[in-house]
C-alpha cells in the first residue's frame, strides 16, 4: 500500500513538474498590451488569460509545435503555430476589430483550419445554437442549415442532414461513434447536451476520416474544455419550460493543476407531458433523463492523454399508443397533464467509456482513441417488469490516425478505424426483434491534403472497409447466418480562396452495407407502431455526391451557398401494405435502384456598419428527393428559411438585458409524398428572448428568458413520428434559463523546473 | 475556497447517487374476468413481477394481470 502511495506521489509530481512558457498579448496596430485576452492550447484543451499587462504563463508540459488560439473582445482572434522553444517573452499581435463574423478555428474533426478544408463543413458553439435555449441537443443541432430534427414528442429526437438520419448519418462524440441501435426512428441521439460546447457538421457523403457509412453526413460533437491551469470552476444551471412544466438541473465541476485536469458534469431533466395549442396535452410524452459525465486529461511532453467517461439513462414515454385500428382522441390527449410513469415506455441506457492518446512529433501527429459503449435499450408494451423487446449491444471500437504535416506543401493522413459489436437479447424480453448477433467493421484510409499555393489546396482520398455480421441460428435454423461486405470509397476536393471569396467543389463517395435489422426484422417494433419484416435480399447502398459552394465575407457580410447533387444505388426504404400483424401495420425493408438527393443551402450574416449592436443571421435548407421513375421519398424534410436578429444593449444597469433575441422560423409545404404518407403545411414559428449577463466580485453567470412558438401556432413538423396520428407539436412554451459559475485561481506551492 | 470544492464535490457525489439508487416501484393491479376489471390495489417489486409474469389464479383459472393505466 505504501509503495503505490509513493509510486503515486511520483506519478503525480511526474505531470506536475514543467516549464513555464510566457508571452505578451499586443495591439497591432499601436504595440500596446491588451488586458486580459485568453491564450489557449488547442492540443491540450486548456489555457491561460493575460494579466491587466497583457503578460500570460503557461506553467504546462507542451508538445514540442503547439496551436494556440489567442482572443480578447474588440480585436480578431488568431490561431498560431508555434514552437515551444519560441515561447518564451513571446510576443503575440491582434488586430483591432469591432466585429467578428467568423473565427479562425481548426476543425476538431478534421484538425484543418476550418477556411482551409476543402470539404464543407459547419461548426457552431451550442452557445450559439441555444440563443432561444431549446428542449434537447436534436433541436439545436436542428437550428444549422440543412439540418433537421426527426422526433417523437420532446423526448426522443434525432438528426437529419439532407434528408438521411438514422444509419445514414454518423455521430460521434470527442472521436469516438455512437452506437446505441440508430436504426430505430425512435431512437435519440443518445447524448444529451451535457457537457457539450461545439458541434461540428460534415454535410454528405464527404466523409473518409469518419467512415464510409455516413452516406447522409457526420454530427462530432466536442465536449466542453478544461479550465485555465491552475484554476477551479464549479457551475450550476437550470432550466424551466412552461409548457411541459420541464426543468433540467445540472451542475459542472471543473479542476485543472498543471499537468493533470479533471471535468465533471451531471444532470437531471424531467418533462411531463407537453401541451399543443389546443390546451390539451399529449399523453405519454413525459420523460424523465439523468446524465454523469467525467474526463481526465493529462500530458507529459508530446503525449497528450484524455480518458471520458459517460452514462446516460432516459425513460421515455412513448405518446400515441392505441389499441384502436382509428385512433380514439381520449386515447392520445388528456386534459391534465402528468410526470408519472405509465405504458407504453422506452428506457435507454448507455455507457460510454473512451482513453485517447495523441503523440506530437517534429512533422507528424499520431492520435489513437479506443473506446467502449454499452448500451441498454428496453421498450414496455403492455407490462411494467416484462420488456417487450430489450437488447443489450456492446461496441468495442478504436480509430487510429496519423497525421503527417509536412512533406513539401503536403500533409498525408493515413488512419484506421472499426469496431467489434455483439447484440444479445434478454431472456426475460417477451419478443426478439433484431436477432443476437455479432458483427465486425474495420475500414483503413488515407488522405493527401495539398496546398498549391497561396489560394488553392486540394485533398484526394481513398478509404477500404469490410463489414461482417454473424447472426446467431434460431431453434429451427442449423447454423448462423454469415453476411459478409467491402466496398472501396473516394473523395476528391479543390478550394480557392482569393481575398474575400472562396470556392469549394468536392466529389466524394459513400457505401453503407444494410443493417441486420433491415436484413432480418421480423416482429413489432413498439415504439415506431410497426409490424417490420426485413429481407435477405438487400444489397448494399452506395451514394455518389457532388457538393460546390462558394463564400463571400467582409468585415460586415458573409454569405456562403451550398448547392449539392447526391445519387444513391439502392436505397432502402420502409414500404408500408394492408396487412396487419399483432394489432399493428406491416412494414417491409425494400430497395430503389436510384434515389436522386439534391438541392442546396445558404446562409447569411449581416453586420451593419451603421448599427453595431445588431446581427442578421439567416439560413436556407431545400432538398428534392425522387427515384429513377420520379416518384417521392418518403419523410423529405419542408424547406426551410431561418431568420435571427440580435441585438446588444450593453447595458451595465444590472435589469436591463445583456442582449435581445427573435427567431423566426418559416417550414415551407411538403407535397411530395409517397403512398400513404400524409402532405405538410406550411407554418411559422416565432421565438423571442432576452439574455442577461450575471456579474459579481467572484460569481458570473447568465440569465435568459424568453417564449417559444410565441403565436401558438397549430403545427405538425413533417419529420414528426406522431404526424400519422395528426398528433401536434408543443404550442407555446415560455423557458427560463439560469447558469451561475465560479471561477477561482488555486494557490500553487510547487516550484517550476 | 475549501468550502467551494466541498460543496461541488457533495453536488457530484449526491448526483452519482441519484443517477444510481434503484427507486422502489409501485402500480395499481387488476385483471379482466368476465368483461369486468377486478382490482388488486397497489402491487411493489416482487410481487409485481410475480403477478406480471405469473398472472393470477382464481378458482383455477389463470388469469393475466395488468399494472398501468392505459
Amino acid at each position: 500500500m505504501k509503495k503505490i502511495l509513493i509510486l503515486s506521489v511520483l506519478l503525480i509530481a511526474q505531470y506536475s513538474f514543467s516549464q513555464d512558457y510566457n508571452g505578451t498579448v499586443i495591439d497591432k496596430e499601436n504595440n500596446q498590451s491588451i488586458p486580459f485576452a485568453s491564450v489557449w492550447v488547442i492540443e491540450l484543451n486548456t489555457g491561460a488569460s493575460c494579466l491587466a499587462n497583457g503578460t500570460f504563463s503557461l506553467p504546462i508540459s507542451l508538445p514540442n509545435v503547439v496551436h494556440l488560439k489567442v482572443s480578447a473582445v474588440g480585436y480578431s482572434s488568431a490561431t498560431i503555430t508555434v514552437k515551444k522553444e519560441k515561447l518564451s517573452n513571446f510576443t503575440i499581435p491582434l488586430s483591432p476589430s469591432h466585429i467578428e463574423l467568423q473565427e479562425m478555428e481548426i476543425s476538431t474533426s478534421t484538425g484543418i483550419l476550418e477556411n482551409y478544408s476543402v470539404t464543407s463543413i459547419e461548426s457552431k458553439t451550442l452557445a450559439e445554437l441555444t440563443t432561444i435555449s431549446t428542449t434537447s441537443l436534436g433541436q439545436a443541432i436542428g437550428n444549422i442549415s440543412g439540418v433537421y430534427s426527426n422526433s417523437t414528442g420532446n423526448g426522443i429526437s434525432k438528426p437529419v442532414i439532407r434528408g438521411m438520419s438514422g444509419m445514414r448519418i454518423s455521430t460521434y462524440l470527442n472521436g469516438l461513434k455512437i452506437e446505441n441501435q440508430q436504426w430505430g426512428g425512435d431512437h435519440g441521439i443518445g447524448v444529451d447536451a451535457l457537457g457539450i460546447e461545439k458541434v461540428e457538421v460534415i454535410k454528405g457523403a464527404s466523409s473518409l476520416l469518419y467512415g464510409s457509412d455516413a452516406l447522409g453526413g457526420v454530427i462530432y460533437l466536442k465536449e466542453a474544455e478544461y479550465t485555465e491551469s491552475n484554476h477551479l470552476e464549479a457551475s450550476v444551471n437550470s432550466q424551466f419550460e412552461s409548457n411541459s412544466l420541464g426543468f433540467t438541473n445540472g451542475f459542472s465541476f471543473k479542476l485543472a493543476k498543471k499537468n493533470i485536469r479533471f471535468n465533471l458534469f451531471g444532470n437531471q431533466t424531467s418533462h411531463a407531458d407537453y401541451q399543443i395549442p389546443s390546451e390539451n396535452y399529449v399523453f405519454n410524452s413525459r420523460f424523465n433523463g439523468q446524465a454523469i459525465k467525467a474526463a481526465l486529461g493529462m500530458n507529459k511532453n508530446n503525449w497528450v492523454g484524455n480518458i471520458r467517461y459517460s452514462f446516460i439513462t432516459n425513460e421515455l414515454g412513448i405518446p400515441g399508443h392505441t389499441h384502436d385500428s382509428i385512433p380514439l382522441q381520449e386515447d392520445l390527449f388528456k386534459e391534465t397533464t402528468s410526470r408519472k410513469k405509465t405504458l407504453p415506455l422506452q428506457v435507454n441506457s448507455t455507457h460510454y467509456i473512451s482513453a485517447e492518446n495523441k503523440f506530437f512529433f517534429e512533422n507528424s501527429e499520431l492520435k489513437f482513441t479506443l473506446g467502449y459503449i454499452s448500451n441498454d435499450l428496453q421498450e414496455f408494451e403492455e407490462k411494467v417488469t416484462i420488456p417487450g423487446i430489450e437488447m443489450k449491444l456492446n461496441t468495442l471500437s478504436y480509430n487510429g490516425m496519423w497525421n503527417i504535416k509536412k512533406i513539401k506543401n503536403h500533409s498525408i493522413i493515413f488512419g484506421a478505424q472499426g469496431n467489434f459489436q455483439s447484440n444479445t437479447n434478454s431472456p426475460k424480453a417477451e419478443e426478439i426483434l433484431l436477432r443476437n448477433l455479432s458483427a465486425t467493421s474495420h475500414g483503413i484510409f488515407s488522405l493527401i491534403h495539398s496546398k498549391w499555393n497561396e489560394f488553392t489546396q486540394t485533398q484526394i482520398g481513398i478509404r477500404g472497409d469490410l463489414n461482417e455480421f454473424d447472426i446467431k441460428k434460431q431453434v429451427n435454423e442449423t447454423e448462423n447466418i454469415t453476411l459478409n461486405y467491402q466496398s472501396l470509397n473516394y473523395s476528391a476536393g479543390i478550394s480557392y480562396t482569393r481575398k474575400k471569396h472562396a470556392f469549394r467543389v468536392n466529389i466524394s463517395s459513400g457505401y453503407r452495407p444494410p443493417h441486420p435489422i433491415e436484413s432480418l426484422a421480423n416482429g413489432v417494433h413498439h415504439s415506431s407502431r410497426r409490424f417490420e419484416i426485413g429481407s435477405l435480399s438487400l444489397k448494399p447502398e452506395y451514394a455518389n455526391q457532388l457538393d460546390f459552394s462558394y463564400e463571400y465575407s467582409n468585415e460586415h457580410l458573409s454569405f456562403i451557398v451550398n448547392p449539392y447533387f447526391s445519387v444513391i444505388r439502392n436505397y432502402v426504404y420502409l414500404a408500408f401494405t394492408d396487412s396487419i400483424s399483432n394489432g399493428y401495420p406491416v412494414v417491409n425493408y425494400r430497395q430503389n435502384h436510384l434515389t436522386y438527393f439534391y438541392g442546396g443551402e445558404a446562409t447569411f450574416h449581416y453586420h451593419p456598419h451603421f448599427l453595431h449592436n445588431l446581427h442578421l443571421e439567416s439560413n436556407f435548407t431545400y432538398l428534392f428527393a425522387k427515384d429513377e421513375n420520379q416518384n417521392s421519398i418518403s419523410a423529405i424534410p419542408q424547406p426551410k428559411l431561418m431568420a435571427l436578429i440580435t441585438y446588444d444593449l450593453k447595458s451595465t444597469h444590472k435589469l436591463i438585458p445583456q442582449s435581445l433575441a427573435i427567431q423566426n422560423t418559416y417550414f415551407g409545404e411538403q407535397s411530395r409524398v409517397i403512398e400513404n404518407e400524409i402532405p405538410t403545411v406550411a407554418y411559422n414559428l416565432l421565438d423571442i428572448g432576452a439574455n442577461w449577463k450575471i456579474k459579481s466580485k467572484k460569481l458570473e453567470g447568465s440569465l435568459k428568458i424568453g417564449a417559444k412558438n410565441i403565436f401558438n401556432s397549430d403545427y405538425i413538423n413533417h419529420l414528426s413520428e406522431l404526424k400519422p396520428l395528426g398528433i401536434q407539436n408543443p404550442g407555446r412554451n415560455f423557458y427560463v434559463t439560469l447558469n451561475l459559475t465560479i471561477n477561482q485561481k488555486i494557490k500553487s506551492n510547487e516550484k517550476n523546473n | 475556497m475549501k468550502k467551494i470544492t466541498n460543496t461541488a464535490l457533495i453536488i457530484a457525489a449526491l448526483s452519482m447517487f441519484s443517477v444510481s439508487c434503484n427507486k422502489k416501484e409501485c402500480h395499481e393491479c387488476h385483471y379482466e374476468k368476465d368483461g369486468a376489471e377486478v382490482e388488486l390495489g397497489e402491487k411493489c417489486d416482487s410481487d409485481l413481477e410475480t403477478l406480471e409474469a405469473d398472472g393470477i389464479d382464481v378458482n383455477g383459472v389463470n388469469y393475466e394481470v395488468h399494472c398501468h393505466e392505459h
